[in-house]
């Protein structure tokens, strides 16, 4: 394998910069859970299913010292009346370690007296985690509905007024992970 | 420090495109600002305010080579009381031209002159580029929050060196005041942001030819 080793690759002429080892951006992990599930519970906090809450969305860094943009796309479904859903947002170094909540959570509002609705919401936020060479870190999200009106129908949409577990517009609730090199 | 000048990269194994001179959209460089307290604002019926902290002080600011663009991504928190808020976003910059006076934004494009918005005064060389909303509704209960998603390619940066982004907030004539970040799984106005949410802004400078 062929291997050049630099901080910046420069443009001829401008010379400006086209990569740095500062700011580029090294690998992107994406991790997607496409079934419809529900959680007809108000106020309950769990695991997110599947990939998303398991801890098996992972990224391994190329170096040491990145910083990880961690990007989630929910797709909240709906039934009458609304859906408050709030999501946390947790990391952990290596399979075994503990996990640590960052500030990375957003939430889903959506009002309306006909089922069936959806919406896609979308947060992104640059992590700075600490680790070591080599490590793998995981992430997952948790969610949590408000007393209220807090069931999660994640993924579930359809074109009519109607209560039933279809995904008819093929909706992925994603994790999306992308390292940034320091 | 070491650098190489080359207009064309490919991998050596499967001769694949990696990055190229006159090639636009590498990513060189990410930064986020971000504001995680609990911010209300209920001055801001129609009239444009500064967002908290240094989402809103200027000091979001990216270092950046004369003709890149910058991915600008927002994701703002928009809590709620009884019974609904919507609440309207304005990013500026001054990375657009050499000189632009301080005033009061006069674009007629965004319609800012033809309502009754009052506009807030702008500083030297602060220009608006981009807005994005937020709303979140529920007839008779509190602590609902709504995430507002939303990305911008500005034009290609005239100077180079920093540049500087910030941002206001305008609510509905109707639905108003801003409770940045608070949110609560219980039918509460308390100012808490028990799921750990925060505003942030997100600057990618992308290399341009």
């Amino acid at each position: 394998m062929s291997t050049v080793y630099t901080n910046s690759v420069l443009a001829p002429g401008s010379e400006k910069v086209m990569l740095r080892k500062s700011g580029c951006i090294m690998q992107s992990q994406q991790y997607e859970y496409s079934s419809v599930y529900e959680d007809l519970n108000n106020n309950n906090l769990i695991n997110m299913p599947g990939v998303l809450g398991n801890g098996t969305a992972t990224i391994t860094p190329y170096f040491a010292d990145s910083k990880i943009l961690f990007t989630a796309m929910i797709h909240c479904g709906h039934q009458t009346t609304w859906r408050t859903n709030f999501f946390r947002t947790f990391y952990r170094v290596t399979n075994s370690g503990s996990w640590t909540q960052f500030y990375g959570g957003f939430g889903s509002t959506l009002y309306s007296n006909t089922n069936a609705m959806a919406q896609t919401i979308k947060c992104s936020y640059l992590l700075d985690p600490s680790y070591s060479a080599g490590d793998l870190i995981g992430f997952k999200l948790q969610h949590v509905g408000h007393n209220n009106g807090g069931h999660l129908h994640l993924n579930q949409n359809n074109l009519s007024n109607t209560n039933a577990n279809n995904n008819v517009i093929n909706s992925h609730s994603k994790i999306y992970l992308q390292e940034v090199a320091t | 420090m070491s650098e190489v000048v080359v207009s064309r990269i490919h991998s050596q194994a499967a001769d694949q495109f990696l990055v190229g001179a006159d090639e636009p959209g590498s990513i060189v460089q990410v930064k986020m600002f971000e504001y995680n307290s609990v911010y209300n604002d209920s001055s801001n019926q129609n009239i444009e305010r500064d967002m908290p902290g240094i989402l809103g002080n200027g000091a979001m600011f990216i270092e950046c080579e004369a003709g890149n663009r910058i991915l600008v991504e927002c994701n703002m928190q928009v809590g709620q009381n009884d019974t609904w808020r919507s609440i309207f976003f304005r990013i500026y910059w001054n990375g657009g031209m050499n000189r632009a006076p301080s005033g009061h934004q006069v674009s007629g494009g965004n319609g800012a002159n033809t309502t009754s918005i009052t506009n807030s005064a702008r500083p030297d060389d602060s220009l608006l580029y981009a807005g994005g909303s937020g709303n979140s509704y529920v007839s008779g209960y509190s602590g609902m929050l709504h995430t507002a998603n939303w990305s911008v390619l500005t034009p290609p940066v005239i100077n180079k060196g920093a540049v500087n982004f910030r941002m206001t907030h305008l609510g509905h004539n109707q639905g108003q005041p801003l409770h940045l970040n608070k949110n609560s799984v219980m039918n509460t106005t308390a100012n808490n942001n028990d799921n750990q949410v925060a505003s942030t802004v997100i600057l990618k400078e992308v290399y341009y030819p």
